[in-house]
């Protein structure tokens, strides 16, 4: 035989063979009514404009600090973010929400103009800090009837992407005229945070 | 097997894989045991002595252990384990129960455990790249947030 198997890894491939086999009645039943929940917490990050304009900033300035802050800044993100999400779902009043959001949108949109480089757990206590408003403005607003887990998996997998999608962007900045743009993006996220900082006050 | 019962599986694997080949040899052992010991007494009991939001916890806990990335010593991984698949097979073997299954479902469950947690364990140990280990990270922190939704919504009673 052109393969040996001892005599333990013999016993370990027919274990996993007849887990294989078991897993099959496992798999045999259909969750109706979830796939909503899923689709909703998907769309939801991206329903709004001041959200998405902050989630990619945040990947702009993860990819402009460059490691570890790139990949540090959307792994607290998430979960300072569900966290604010878990507030909201306990009923715990945040005020000023809006404004928060457009703060947060100002602030980030700014570091990436101005190519700051706080030392890294301020800029991880930033993005932090304005994670829980964003979490708090999503986490309760599930439509009756849907799986509040699947709605949290699609909700937080495109946060994440959101995330994803600036970094990418932001790896222009290995280029001169990719920092001239990708400052000139941190400016125009800035000034969207104005705008959108103008609607929450007015 | 729900969604959260088959994240705490992926996120049990990959911690497991996050550590040496022997430590990761028995955390896939010990889970797919332990889910079974427990998804048999609570299907024996006929009820799982735990909230169904027990899960979010787990999912929680073992995301922020991904996301960390350090090294456990061995027996505290495969208590993980063990407690992992206690308490989300008690829940899975009392819903079995309520739904009037036979114990064939149970069979099911435990097998696919055993097939996810080492679909993803040994492939994972041969992931060297850093960007690699560092993907893997970054969905151990989603899983951590999801968790921590998912506890808003079992303690707001909403789930």
């Amino acid at each position: 035989m052109a393969i040996e198997m001892r005599g333990r890894e013999r016993a370990g491939a027919v274990l996993w063979a007849l887990g294989l086999l078991l897993a099959l009645p496992a798999w045999a039943h259909e969750q109706s009514g979830q796939a909503a929940g899923f689709v909703t917490g998907m769309l939801h990050p991206i329903s709004g404009l001041d959200h998405v304009l902050a989630m990619v900033a945040v990947g702009l300035w993860g990819a402009q600090l460059g490691a570890p802050a790139i990949w540090l800044l959307p792994v607290t993100f998430p979960l300072v973010m569900a966290f604010g999400g878990f507030l909201g779902l306990l009923g715990v009043p945040l005020p000023g929400v809006e404004i928060g959001i457009a703060v947060s949108a100002i602030l980030l949109g700014t570091m990436v103009a101005t190519q700051s480089r706080p030392p890294l757990w301020l800029a991880a206590a930033l993005v932090g800090f304005f994670a829980v408003f964003h979490g708090h403005a999503h986490g309760t607003e599930l439509p009756a009837g849907e799986s509040g887990l699947l709605y949290s998996i699609g909700f937080v997998i495109v946060t994440g992407l959101l995330h994803a999608t600036g970094i990418a962007i932001g790896l222009i900045h290995r280029w001169q005229k990719g920092r001239i743009a990708l400052r000139g993006a941190g400016a125009m996220v800035g000034a969207a945070g104005v705008f959108f900082l103008w609607r929450a006050l007015a | 097997m729900s969604f959260d019962d088959l994240l705490a599986v992926v996120a049990m694997a990959v911690l497991a894989s996050q550590h040496d080949e022997a430590t990761a040899q028995r955390a896939a052992g010990t889970l797919p045991s332990a889910w079974f010991f427990g998804a048999f007494a609570g299907f024996a009991a006929g009820k799982a002595f735990l909230p169904a939001g027990a899960t979010s916890l787990t999912l929680l806990a073992l995301g922020i252990l991904v996301a960390a990335g350090r090294r456990l010593p061995m027996a505290l991984v495969t208590a993980l384990a063990a407690a992992v698949g206690l308490v989300h097979g008690l829940l899975n073997g009392a819903s079995l129960a309520a739904g009037r299954h036979d114990g064939m479902a149970l069979a099911g469950i435990v097998g696919a455990v055993l097939v996810v947690a080492t679909l993803i364990v040994f492939p994972g140990l041969r992931l060297n790249a850093t960007g690699a280990r560092i993907a893997l990270r970054v969905a151990g922190s989603w899983i951590a947030a999801i968790g921590l939704l998912y506890l808003g919504w079992a303690w707001s009673g909403r789930l």
